[in-house]
């Protein structure tokens, strides 16, 4: 029956889509209903199949299915295309059926329903009889497509989806109730199912098709469901379909997700992890801030393309993490899909790589860990962001989210006078003043003095009460100002501290002129009703320390007393209890206990304005406790919540930003006073008006004070019209508080301000006085002004630029201890000190403090502190005098027995080279020092007498075991050679020859020979060994261990002509070229030598007899590997065994030849050890060698620079360094770049960069035009490692 | 498969899709149950309602409204095509209509919604 409907329904396909849209649809319809029902059957024979058969079954038919899927797959497309235009409805389906328009529906749909109806006996009994009908389901599918939907899907899946029609069928009219629970139980099996497909799915290769077909699906099932609303009323057996249903899905329950949206969470997350079938996350850059606008866009994109039927795009999903700046992750199959999604969208950076999210990472990218926002709402405390509040605390009495807006309530902070000036309209010309009004309740008293119009008791309609109208704008109410603000400006605040309570609930100004008892006794009344309504509000989280002692405030436990135990993670605190007859420690409910501080206990603030004072409890009440202040020695309120137990006293604060206690501060208000006393954010200051008897001191917020006042020289007239200066001393003779004396410490326009002698407590003893009605002490006026004038010289003549930029205190005070000892160390507790002439012209060395290691020369002294014009800086600086160390006994300058050792004139050997530094030593190649020899020594400034620095140019003609191994590893000029030159200096100062120390000199007898020292018209030369080079001219080739010395009339000595590469001296100032300058030999022709200059790196030509040659480690390199020509250093190592023996051996020479070379080149030496070089020998020559022995010599030589070898190999090496040691290996078998690569690394070395990349260049370019392909190769590689490293390491 | 195949695929899944919010950050709330974003308003909270709850009925209800969603959310997902997209299912949005939605609510469900939302669930069953 059903078989022929569905029959029928395959065949019209083709025809309807010529119909118009209307029979299409339709047409479609009918085929669908036609479908369900083949679909049944076919389920039915899979129910058998997968009971009977099993698996293999099952297998072979999954392989049919997938050949049959190919054939209807176009089918299924125009099905799909289709699709969209087709009711959903169960009203559409229901009009189809009524519809009789097309011929093959009304039969299509009754013998569907009547299908489905013997499908649901089917299902019951196929169940309990387990009948088989492959044959007919295998027919079935090569004709019906709604077959081949479900095709795909294993047997499982077929017979779920039957269930799920059933379950459908078995509702009526879409009314919830048990029918829908069977869908929902439908839906379920659906999730598992669909798990269960994506698992077994893993091989197949069917990855989109597939997934369309189960998309497909799902979506037939929703038309499904609707459909057979109508037939599912016809449903008989509802109550057997159930059971049989719960029978079966009864194991599938307990992880039913109920839900059809996100709510139920009991399938186990676990096993939604995604799999690689799964679409893939992209990690997308857009532009930070536009990370959400970016995922909205993308929706509205594909809606957007939807309607304007230009297709959708392929992305499944796009989500922002809030914490993640300036990306968002958007999910798709394909990076091109995501592409094309993005492609035109604002903010997104397109030129950016997009990145793939591993699978890993894929859960983390799209969790938010849950963190509870506690929101804004009524009765909440809040802060102002900005504008004239900003920071102000606010009560919320309304919020709306619709609008966003909430309104608060606030102290307000009106400029009266501007809105005055507005009502008036003369508000034009005049800014806002730039001052933040202070913050004060409204009183109408304020509204009468400016005149302002008031509207009193108009009823708001949002706050639902009335309010007064300030200008018709501000609304007001019991004086608080009454804002709507959007919930952005404004910010939920942590439990306000009491202060600030106190300040909102009676205005800022009350708390300051709270000085009546009256005052303060209100505000303490209201503090209790503040309290509680901050338990209301966002409570700050209370924090219990074991020991704290604790009330109990609610519960049965009220009242009880203890002390904290352990804090637990609960939320409860473990206490001991304080209490007879409770012996044990109880666990108590944080919110219900308080702190508790008994009167007497000493405490310290831990939040709010007196954060970090420290005083004793004086009261308590409730939640608020009073404590009296160890610094102010004033009681303040505080919550107790907000104290900690606390033995001790605070520091007192003495600072508020740059303004200092007892500074004289000029404010904004262009007043003049002096700082009293500082507080957390506020300066107390004694103004000018103040007199002895009646201080007028003012708070100052930091904002107000405009600026420090450096009053030092500024002096007034007293009442005798003798002049008072800073630090004098007068008594008031006048007025009130006539017959104090005070010490001036601060005069501003005829006001002292001076600290009083005596026990006058408040502000320290300070008080402020008028000059005339003082008089300066008689005595000390006449006495002390001479001194005073003499220190004020002083102080007005620094002795450095340094004195007049000195802020520190102790500089400040400097003139009082210079202008009267005695009278100004009562003064502020200043150091106290006379003058010590003794010391002034001295120079002393720092031995503590800031400037601990300066020298300097004294200019001042007292008896505590000395001023010290410093030598390194130019500074003058103030130094406590047991900081200083005295280079002997203090003598004075120009003493003969220990004149400070760097004023000492420099010895005679120096003097020729007085201006070469130390510096210059370091910043050259080896190249230099080596060549001439040419060492500065070094001034040592110690104290301790002078050491001119040893010779450290590397001193080829010594091997370094001639020299000993003990030393620190310089040789100096060969120790073993007894005519050698007094170490101290340099070996060729005051010569001027051309036998330069080192120079290479020919004995008349043909051999050559390196200088080591000249001795009254004798030369000392090292005989080497020489060699004879392809062109005939013969050179020398190494220095030996055994070479012997000769001492040969200058007479009969040439210089050795430098060939090609060679390193020369210049030892004839020429015209360009001085003496002294080295230089490499690019090539000698007739005489002529052309040479480029190491420190120019300009070309030059020079005679060649003007120039001497000198050994270089690259060229010796070159030149031979068969002995050590050149070693010395490097041998940090005492254990080192001297390493000629070693070097006897061919290959081992090599090795710490050119290794030696290496590490001399660039000055920054790699040491190495015996047993690091022992793996490095060479069975062959070098010359012999083939290139992969080399290689794998050279791999363990560069073991030597790696942090693997051994300590003492590891000397600070560079990238470079190492590399040029690899390289250098590399290319001693074809030697010609050597020196190439050498001075590449060189110059990188030493931070020449732009050379050393033009060397790589030539290098490059060089290896392009090489002939052989492995050379090619070989320094295109070394060129491209040393640029490398010159980008990246450097 | 070609791509176009799967284009018109999801055009006839976007086709119900939820409006996204107009306003990219401000005014947005989210839906307690299906964490749809939505502005309150404009799109549409107001005007149409949660589309996955329409059980809240919210749409011309502003308490309905600003009871049945939260602006204290974090973070968004666009579901363009819930059916196939791993982030829809690992959120359990896979049955949801596409659209945009919060990735976590930051609020407490008040308790008669959530009473309401397990109301519909034993319904639903």
């Amino acid at each position: 029956m059903s078989d022929a409907e569905a029959e029928t329904a395959a065949e019209e396909k083709p025809r309807v889509k010529e119909d118009d849209a209307e029979e299409k649809k339709k047409s479609e319809e009918a085929g669908e209903s036609g479908g369900e029902s083949g679909d049944d059957d076919d389920d039915d024979a899979n129910v058998g199949s997968e009971d009977e058969s099993g698996s293999d079954d099952d297998a072979s038919d999954d392989d049919e299915d997938d050949d049959e899927e190919e054939e209807e797959e176009d089918e299924d497309e125009e099905d799909e295309d289709e699709k969209p235009a087709k009711p959903k409805k169960p009203a559409a389906a229901s009009d189809d059926d009524e519809d009789g328009e097309v011929k093959a529906e009304p039969a299509g749909d009754d013998d569907g329903d009547g299908s489905d109806d013997g499908e649901i006996m089917t299902a019951a009994k196929a169940k309990a009889q387990k009948a088989a009908k492959k044959k007919e389901k295998e027919k079935k599918r090569s004709r019906n497509q709604f077959v081949d939907d479900v095709a795909d899907d294993d047997d499982d899946d077929g017979a779920r989806k039957r269930k799920k029609k059933k379950g459908k069928k078995s509702g009526k009219d879409g009314r919830p109730g048990g029918n829908m629970f069977i869908d929902d139980m439908a839906d379920v099996e659906d999730d598992d199912e669909e798990e269960d497909d994506e698992g077994d799915d893993i091989d197949e290769d069917l990855g989109e098709e597939e997934r369309e077909a189960v998309m497909r699906e799902a979506e037939q099932r929703v038309h499904a469901r609707y459909e057979n609303l109508e037939r599912m009323e016809r449903m008989e057996n509802e109550e057997e379909l159930e059971a049989a249903l719960k029978e079966r899905y009864a194991a599938h329950r307990a992880a039913a997700d109920y839900g059809d949206v996100g709510i139920g969470t009991e399938v186990d997350q676990q096993a939604l992890h995604p799999t690689v079938r799964d679409p893939k996350l992209w990690l997308v850059t857009v532009k930070q801030g536009k990370e959400r606008e970016v995922v909205v866009c993308l929706m509205q994109k594909a809606i957007n393309l939807h309607r304007s039927g230009k297709g959708a795009m392929a992305i499944k999903s796009a989500v922002v993490q809030d914490h993640l700046k300036s990306y968002v992750y958007v999910e798709a199959e394909r990076e091109d899909h995501v592409k094309k999604a993005l492609a035109g969208l604002r903010h997104v950076y397109h030129s950016k790589p997009i990145k793939l999210v591993p699978i890993a990472e894929m859960v983390e990218s799209v969790t938010v860990t849950k963190k509870k926002v506690s929101n804004i709402k009524m009765g909440s405390w809040v802060r102002m962001r900005g504008g004239a509040y900003k920071g102000d605390l606010a009560k919320i009495v309304d919020v709306n989210f619709a609008d966003n807006q909430c309104t608060v309530k606030l102290v307000p902070r009106f400029d009266y006078a501007h809105l005055q000036a507005k009502e008036e309209g003369t508000h034009q010309g005049r800014k806002k003043a730039n001052l933040r009004p202070p913050a004060r309740l409204f009183t109408e008293a304020m509204s009468a003095k400016y005149n302002l119009p008031l509207e009193r008791s108009r009823h708001d309609r949002r706050m639902r009460a009335n309010v007064d109208v300030l200008c018709g704008q501000h609304k007001l109410m019991d004086g608080y100002y009454v804002k709507t603000i959007s919930l952005a400006s404004c910010k939920l605040a942590d439990a306000p501290a009491l202060d600030e309570l106190q300040r909102f609930s009676t205005g800022e100004e009350a708390t300051e002129a709270k000085t009546s008892d009256g005052g303060r006794a209100n505000a303490a009344a209201n503090l209790e009703a503040l309290a509680s309504s901050l338990e209301g509000a966002a409570k700050r989280e209370q924090n219990f320390l074991p020991g704290d002692h604790v009330i109990c405030v609610d519960g049965d436990l009220v009242n009880l007393t203890g002390v904290v135990v352990h804090d637990n993670a609960d939320g409860s605190v473990k206490i001991t209890p304080t209490h007879d007859d409770i012996h044990e420690d109880i666990d108590v409910d944080k919110q219900t206990l308080r702190k508790y501080f008994k009167v007497g206990s000493h405490v310290r603030c831990v939040h709010g304005v007196h954060d970090g004072e420290s005083g004793l409890v004086v009261k308590v009440e409730g939640q608020v406790t009073t404590v009296f202040s160890d610094v102010k020695q004033e009681e303040f309120l505080v919550f107790s919540q907000d104290l900690a137990d606390s033995k001790e006293v605070t520091r007192r604060v003495e600072s508020i930003g740059v303004f200092t206690i007892h500074d004289l501060v000029q404010l904004e208000s262009s007043a003049v006073g002096m700082i009293v006393r500082v507080e957390k954010d506020a300066a107390m200051v004694m103004m000018a008006s103040s007199t002895a008897d009646r201080p007028d001191v003012r708070p100052v917020k930091l904002h107000d004070m405009r600026r420090k006042l450096m009053d030092r020289r500024v002096t007034a007239s007293d009442a005798g019209m003798e002049t008072i200066e800073n630090g004098s001393m007068v008594r008031i003779v006048d007025g009130p508080g006539k017959g104090m004396r005070l010490t001036v410490k601060h005069i501003n326009r005829g006001t002292l301000w001076g600290k009083v002698r005596g026990d006058v407590a408040d502000f320290g003893g300070i008080v402020a006085v008028k000059a005339r009605s003082c008089r300066v002490d008689g005595s000390k006026s006449k006495d002390g002004g001479n001194d005073a004038n003499r220190a004020g010289g002083f102080a007005a003549a620094p002795q450095s630029p340094g004195a007049a930029l000195l802020r520190s205190p102790a500089a400040r005070q400097q003139p009082m201890q210079m202008q009267d000892a005695p009278r100004a160390g009562r003064f502020g507790g200043g150091p106290v000190g006379r003058r010590d002439n003794s010391l002034v012209g001295t120079t002393i060395k720092v031995s503590a403090g800031v400037y601990k290691g300066y020298k300097g020369k004294v200019v001042d002294a007292t008896e505590t502190t000395v001023r010290v014009e410093l030598q390194a800086q130019a500074r003058t600086v103030t130094v406590q005098r047991n900081q200083i160390v005295m280079p002997s006994a203090a003598p004075p300058w120009g003493g003969a027995a220990a004149a400070p050792a760097a004023y000492q004139p420099a010895a005679p050997a120096t003097a020729p080279t007085p201006a070469r530094t130390p510096m210059r030593e370091y910043a050259r190649t080896p190249a230099y020092g080596d060549g001439i020899g040419s060492v500065t020594p070094l001034r040592d400034d110690g104290a301790g007498g002078r050491t001119p620095l040893r010779d450290s140019a590397w001193n080829p003609a010594t091997p370094h075991h001639d020299g000993g191994v003990g030393g620190g590893g310089w040789d100096d000029d060969a120790p073993s050679t007894a005519s050698a030159p007094a170490p101290s200096s340099d070996p060729d100062a005051g010569y001027a020859g051309v036998f330069v120390t080192k120079a290479v000199v020919s004995l008349p007898d043909g051999r050559q020979g390196v200088v080591r020292a000249r001795k009254n018209g004798a030369v000392v030369v090292a005989i080497g060994t020489t060699k004879t080079l392809p062109n005939g001219v013969v050179t020398l080739d190494a220095l030996t261990s055994a070479s012997a010395m000769e001492t040969v009339p200058e007479s009969v000595l040439t210089l050795a002509p430098a060939q090609k590469k060679d390193n020369v001296v210049v030892v004839t100032s020429g015209e360009e070229q001085p003496r002294g300058a080295t230089a490499v030999v690019i090539s000698v022709d007739e005489g002529e030598c052309v040479m480029k200059m190491d420190g120019t790196k300009e070309a030059a030509m020079m005679p060649a007899t003007a120039i001497a040659r000198v050994p270089i480690p690259f060229s010796a390199l070159d030149r031979t590997f068969t002995t050590i020509p050149l070693l010395s250093h490097g041998a940090s190592s005492p254990a080192l065994p001297p390493l000629v023996p070693a070097a006897s051996e061919p290959g081992f020479g090599f090795g710490v030849a050119a290794c030696a070379s290496f590490a001399a080149i660039p000055r920054r030496m790699i040491s190495w050890s015996a047993e690091g070089l022992a793996p490095a020998r060479l069975d062959a020559s070098p010359a012999a060698a083939s290139d992969a022995t080399l290689c794998a010599f050279l791999k363990t030589s560069s073991a030597f620079a790696s942090p693997a070898a051994p300590a003492s190999a590891r000397a600070p090496t560079s990238v470079l360094t190492r590399l040029f040691a690899m390289d250098s290996f590399m290319c001693a078998s074809s030697s010609p770049r050597l020196s190439s690569v050498a001075a590449a690394a060189t110059f990188a070395e030493s931070g020449r960069f732009r050379l050393a990349r033009s060397i790589c260049s030539a290098m490059r370019r060089a290896a392009r035009s090489s002939s052989s392909s492995s050379a090619r190769s070989r320094f295109a590689f070394i060129a491209w490692r040393i640029f490398s490293s010159l980008s990246s390491g450097r | 498969m070609s791509a176009a195949k799967v284009d018109t695929k999801v055009i006839s899944v976007i086709k119900s899709a939820a409006d996204p919010p107009l306003e990219f950050v401000k005014h947005t709330r989210a839906c307690f149950r299906c964490k749809l974003v939505k502005t309150f308003e404009q799109a549409r909270f107001f005007e149409k309602g949660c589309d996955n709850c329409a059980f809240f009925q919210m749409n011309d209800d502003r308490d309905r409204v600003a009871e049945c969603t939260t602006p204290a959310y974090s973070g968004i997902v666009s579901v363009l095509d819930p059916k196939s997209s791993w982030c829809a299912k690992w959120m359990r949005l896979n049955k949801a209509v596409p659209g945009c939605y919060a990735l976590e609510i930051n609020d407490d469900v008040p308790d008669g919604i959530a009473g309401e939302i397990e109301e519909h669930m034993e319904r639903g069953r």
